[in-house]
């Protein structure tokens, strides 16, 4: 089982909610919020979408 | 009887600073869940495995997705990295969790869990109270997976 990297997918969408389609090949909805992106991603896919926040690009984490 | 699920890890590479001056792959534990209480689900989102939480932590627009009331909310104080002092309300839910296609629910575990105004990774921790207390975790960063492991099912 390789790491699955999402940079690419990803690196427009820093700090903000997407809705990805659940084999993580699309983004079908962003925002700032959890309700805008669900909003936009009912607009624009038919499936069930998984949401994810971005992390920084910028910063790591520390928990 | 027991059940191992394996899920890959997710790679995001860095931007460069001073100390970090190339590109590096920064490595995360998510996970796809959602959250439930009574008849009210979240959406599908992936929320960090984070050993570093003591307790179930998730993002406020989370709450509402549940029709929990700040008022009905039990209030504590959480502290992070840097000293920050943030304001959770708990409350009684439930994590279920999917499988790596994200297709079918794998375990449906009770927790009482905190929702904050502030930024999570992922938007949603899963800590020691109520998810490392119900799962072994085996991180295998070497072959680019991590498993959970839940005994008794």
């Amino acid at each position: 089982m390789k790491k699955l990297n999402l940079t690419k997918l990803l690196e427009a969408y820093e700090d903000k909610w997407v809705a990805l389609t659940p084999d993580k090949s699309k983004v079908v909805g962003s925002g700032y919020t959890v309700s805008e992106v669900l909003e936009k991603s009912k607009k624009n896919y038919c499936g069930t979408p998984i949401f994810f926040r971005v992390p920084s690009f910028k910063k790591g984490y520390a928990g | 009887m027991s059940l191992k699920i394996q899920y890959s890890f997710i790679e995001l590479e860095s931007k460069p600073d001073e100390a970090f001056p190339q590109k590096i792959k920064r490595t995360y534990p998510f996970i796809p869940i959602r959250l439930s209480c009574n008849d009210y689900f979240t959406p599908k989102f992936f929320a960090l495995v984070d050993s570093g939480s003591t307790n179930c932590l998730f993002e406020d627009g989370f709450r509402s997705c549940l029709n929990l009331k700040i008022e009905d909310g039990k209030k504590s104080m959480i502290t992070g990295i840097g000293g920050a002092t943030v304001t959770h309300y708990f409350y009684h839910i439930n994590i279920e969790i999917f499988d790596s296609q994200i297709l079918k629910v794998v375990h449906k575990i009770p927790v009482y869990a905190g929702f904050s105004e502030g930024k999570l990774a992922g938007g949603g921790l899963l800590g020691m109270d109520g998810f490392f207390n119900t799962f072994q975790v085996t991180f295998n960063l070497f072959k680019g997976f991590f498993e959970l492991y839940k005994r008794g099912l």
